[in-house]
């Protein structure tokens, strides 16, 4: 028998983020496939009582422990601390969010086991049962590469966040739960002091749904706040192409593209954004893009699935109340 | 102190790329600095010249940085002659540069790469050691976390700004995470990867260029451990372009078929 599949979860706040329950029901799928388990770990004090929810998304056992303030562990103790557990399971696979939180430990714990890594992959199959092949972007997104793992174990992956699909398993029995020995946060060098939020209102970028951006053609920072009301409208959150960033329009943490985050929503809305190669390499994974530009020779048109030739000032602000009047007529309806 | 910057050439990050077999097609393309790690640098520079980084090594036995100064020195591995982006970091600023050079072309996994560099990085003792969080090239966003790992040091990801700490010495990061910023401590010596944050890299002057030509550029031939599992199977150029449907018309039924269009092509809620 092989051994299981594993999905290491990030906890925040009261429960796992949304990108590694997608990471776990991959991990359910893998599994399946090669006719073993999966198997979800969580460390925090309160990784215990997710077990129930991580058994709805496929976990069929939970490894869980920790004592307050593990669920801050930096990446060198959480290593530490998962490591002899992992060791021990022997897993077939281990699995992460590419998420900062999952793409920095992921890449510690294959470098501590002696592994490979293959990161932010979008997709995955299990040819025969002995390997793995996995595609990923590279080149910011200029090539797409397939990899092979084969018989060394674990297979590790971390999976692009927004991509895989998100939903409660079939059969959500209550995992098994096992107990994961998590020795109290030692004396790391690396203290957190603080954390600032600095958008509560969207979702993080790289997570979003919807990512409405704009360009250089909103001439400053106070009209960014059409986008904002665009964005709420859609359930989203607010992108900027480096040149909005460069001006000083929006901060470095909205810049989308080869020097910002990489989105993958299903709607990326480009306002005012010319389409350089290097912003690109930020929105290729999107389902849908819609492009709002002047100028109908703008590059952003060929790689969009939309576009509207017209002044942002007049396009957007109708297109927000557009999907105002649609969300309440399916508020209505519901 | 000694502060190493790794640092990578890539392709031009606006050149189309295609690829021929499992390798990339670059034709003329110009190769320059992935750009992380000119983040990377440009931090390291700031640091030296808030004149915190002046500490003797706390490095037990290393042979660290004279004392009362801070020597900033690029390491990279590259079996391709590497001169315009190691010659851009001198320019930037960098006392000088390592390169550690293969004796085949084969392409190398993070691990391997992570590894070869972790045992040039031994022989230099550096106080802090500051990457860029991925390269532009294989995105792999690994190697400060190996780098880390190999040196047996912790690791800081993801840094748009940083300082020292006095006494001490520690670095003072302020690391992004989603929606929100870690500020972290973390003594040294340690591994910080970056970002891009408010401070853009800067551009070398004239005088710069020229007195780089003087920088000392030393070369050692290395051949890596082959650790890896994990072979490419191929290699694509994804389709350009995308269904274009252009909508036509006033701002206001333009907008209200753009809506349609999107709600009948995807579910935004789902
Ligand atoms: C190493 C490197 C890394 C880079 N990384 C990134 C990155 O991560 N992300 C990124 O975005 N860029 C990046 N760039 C920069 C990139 O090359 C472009 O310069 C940048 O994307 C241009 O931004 P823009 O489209 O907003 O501006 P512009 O190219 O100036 O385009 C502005 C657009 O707005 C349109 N416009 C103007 N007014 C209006 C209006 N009223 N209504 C509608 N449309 C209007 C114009 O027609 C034009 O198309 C990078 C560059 C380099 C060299």
């Amino acid at each position: 028998m092989k051994g299981p599949v594993l999905a290491v979860v990030e906890l925040q706040g009261a429960g796992p983020v949304r990108p590694s329950l997608e990471a776990l029901g991959q991990a359910a799928a893998l599994a399946r496939r090669l006719e073993t388990q999966a198997w979800a770990l969580a460390v925090g004090p309160r990784a215990a009582s997710c077990a129930a929810l991580l058994g709805r998304y496929g976990a069929q056992r939970v490894m869980a422990g920790g004592v307050a303030g593990s669920e801050r562990l930096c990446a060198l103790l959480f290593t530490d601390a998962v490591e002899p557990s992992i060791r021990e399971l022997r897993p077939q696979a281990v699995l992460f969010a590419a998420t900062p939180w999952g793409s920095e430990r992921a890449a510690r714990l294959a470098a501590r086991l002696g592994v490979d890594l293959a990161g932010a992959i979008t997709s995955w199959r299990a040819t025969d049962p002995g390997t793995l092949r996995v595609s990923r972007s590279v080149y910011g997104g200029r090539l797409v590469e397939e990899l092979e793992f084969t018989d060394r174990v674990p297979w590790m992956l971390t999976l692009r966040p927004n991509i895989f699909p998100l939903g409660p398993a079939a059969s959500g029995r209550i995992p098994e739960p096992v107990p994961l020995e998590v020795p109290p946060p030692g004396s790391s060098c690396c203290r957190l002091l603080e954390v600032i939020v600095s958008s509560r209102a969207e979702p993080p970028l790289a997570e979003a749904a919807v990512v409405v951006s704009g360009g250089r053609g909103m001439g400053g920072s106070k009209p960014f706040s059409i986008l904002r009301d665009l964005a709420e409208a859609l359930g989203g959150a607010v992108g900027a192409s480096r040149a909005a960033v460069d001006a000083g329009w929006m901060p470095p943490e909205r810049q989308v593209g080869q020097t910002g985050t990489v989105v993958s929503p299903k709607l990326y809305v480009a306002c005012g954004i010319s389409g350089a190669m290097q912003h690109r390499a930020g929105i290729r994974d999107s389902r849908f893009i819609a492009a709002i530009n002047t100028d109908p020779e703008a590059p952003i048109f060929r790689f969009a699935d939309a576009g509207v030739v017209g002044d942002l000032f007049e396009v957007v602000p109708r297109l927000t109340e557009a999907a105002r009047g649609k969300r309440r007529e399916t508020l209505e309806k519901a | 102190m000694r502060i190493c910057v790794l640092l990578k050439q890539v392709p031009d990050t606006s050149a189309r790329l295609q690829a021929v077999g499992l390798e990339p097609l670059f034709g003329g393309c110009l190769p320059v600095v992935n750009p992380y790690d000119e983040f990377a640098l440009e931090a390291a520079l700031r640091l030296r010249e808030s004149g915190a980084a002046v500490h003797p090594s706390p490095v037990p036995g290393g042979p660290g940085g004279p004392e009362g100064s801070c020597e900033i020195v690029l390491v990279t591995l590259c079996a391709a002659p590497v001169e315009e982006a190691v010659f851009h970091g001198l320019a930037m600023g960098a006392d000088r540069a390592v390169v550690a050079e293969p004796s085949s072309g084969a392409r190398w996994t993070p691990l391997e790469t992570g590894r070869v560099l972790a045992e040039v990085l031994k022989t230099l003792g550096p106080d802090l050691v500051f990457c860029g969080e991925k390269a532009a090239d294989d995105e792999a966003a690994q190697v400060g976390p190996i780098v880390a790992e190999a040196l047996g040091v912790a690791q800081v990801c993801g840094v748009e700004s940083a300082a020292l700490e006095l006494p001490g010495p520690a670095l003072r990061a302020r690391c992004r995470r989603g929606n929100s910023f870690h500020e972290v401590s973390c003594g040294l010596p340690c591994v910080a990867t970056f970002l891009r944050g408010p401070a853009l890299p800067r551009y070398p002057s004239m005088a710069d260029i020229f007195s780089a030509k003087e920088k000392p550029v030393h070369r050692i031939p290395v051949s890596p451990a082959r650790v890896s599992a994990l072979r490419r199977v191929s290699l694509t150029a994804p389709p350009e372009e995308r269904g274009r449907k252009m909508i036509r018309g006033g701002a206001r039924e333009a907008a209200q078929a753009l809506l349609d269009l999107i709600d009948r092509s995807v579910d935004c809620r789902a």
